[in-house]
């Protein structure tokens, strides 16, 4: 039941509650935002603990930021980014909704590469012609490519909720 | 025929002092009609800006409010008790909704939740 409201609140059932961040963003954006710091960090500090060979603990980390991610994606960005109503003239024409789409072009991809190395380095579930063995290279640009995600989704924030760049 | 002229010219003041009485009589009644009668009153809040202009707007019953987005981004107009519910409004687009009922309608932008407005119906 805690649960259920818990994600009621986070999609807006209960009325959007204003943020907390200062800005026009309502309280599931700004939650967002910090969220999605907070687990940059922990990717950073995840591949900290691989360089110290602590595998285990790597792997839980990086599947946790991934699946707490993909949570975020269909509680918050993914309902705010229909709402608005993205149509292809809208964004090719508008900074508004090219950086939003942008970022979740970048973001889908990083969640789903992000995912298939998880299935790959932490199951047995693929096929050998689908698993990769140059670990670093593929986490390295996951790494990459999650950082894009981090810097489009500051700025998609920042058009959407503060007016920046306009 | 002097005497014709006489009357004429003597009657001309009257005749005028007559339609004058009578033009001011029809001007006097048709004016108080006019203001009798009911009229549609539209009235319009801005929106820009990441605010409502103005952000409380003093309307009487049956008057219909008109929003208009000014801003370069999307907006809404929601009203807190659920009573009337705009689309995602884009630059230009309005959102139309006639108050039928005396009341206070406080309302808010769903997209940022922190733009507030208030529409008072007398």
């Amino acid at each position: 039941m805690k649960g259920i409201r818990c994600a009621s609140l986070l999609s807006g059932f209960y009325g959007p509650m204003k943020g907390f961040l200062g800005t026009n963003a309502p309280f599931q954006a700004d939650l967002n935002l910090v969220i999605q710091i907070i687990m940059a960090a922990a990717l950073i500090a995840g591949s900290f603990l691989a360089k110290r060979k602590r595998y285990r603990a790597h792997g839980i980390c990086q599947a946790s930021v991934l699946i707490l991610n993909l949570l975020m994606i269909g509680l918050v960005m993914w309902p705010s980014f229909a709402q608005v109503q993205p149509t292809l003239h809208k964004v090719f024409n508008r900074s508004y909704f090219a950086v939003a789409t942008i970022h979740a072009a970048l973001g889908i991809a990083a969640e789903l590469f992000g995912l298939y190395i998880v299935l790959v380095a932490g199951t047995n579930v693929l096929p050998q012609w689908l698993r990769f063995k140059k670990w670093k290279r593929w986490m390295r640009a996951e790494l990459a490519l999650w950082s894009l995600v981090l810097v489009s989704g500051v700025a998609t924030y920042s058009i959407w909720y503060t007016g920046l760049f306009r | 025929m002097k005497k014709n002229t006489r009357v004429a010219v003597a009657g001309l003041p009257v005749l005028t002092a007559t339609l004058l009485v009578a033009t001011l009589l029809m001007e006097g009644p048709s004016r108080v009609v006019a203001s009798d009668q009911p009229q549609a009153a539209i009235a319009d809040v801005k929106i820009d800006n990441f605010s409502f202009a103005p952000e409380t707007l003093n309307v009487t019953v049956g008057t219909t409010v008109t929003w208009t987005n000014r801003d370069d981004i999307p907006h809404t107009v929601v009203s807190t008790d659920g009573i009337f519910k705009s689309k995602v409004r884009d630059t230009d687009e309005k959102f139309s909704y006639t108050f039928t009922k005396a009341g206070t309608y406080p309302y808010f932008c769903s997209v940022h939740p922190k733009m507030t407005g208030m529409v008072v119906v007398k």
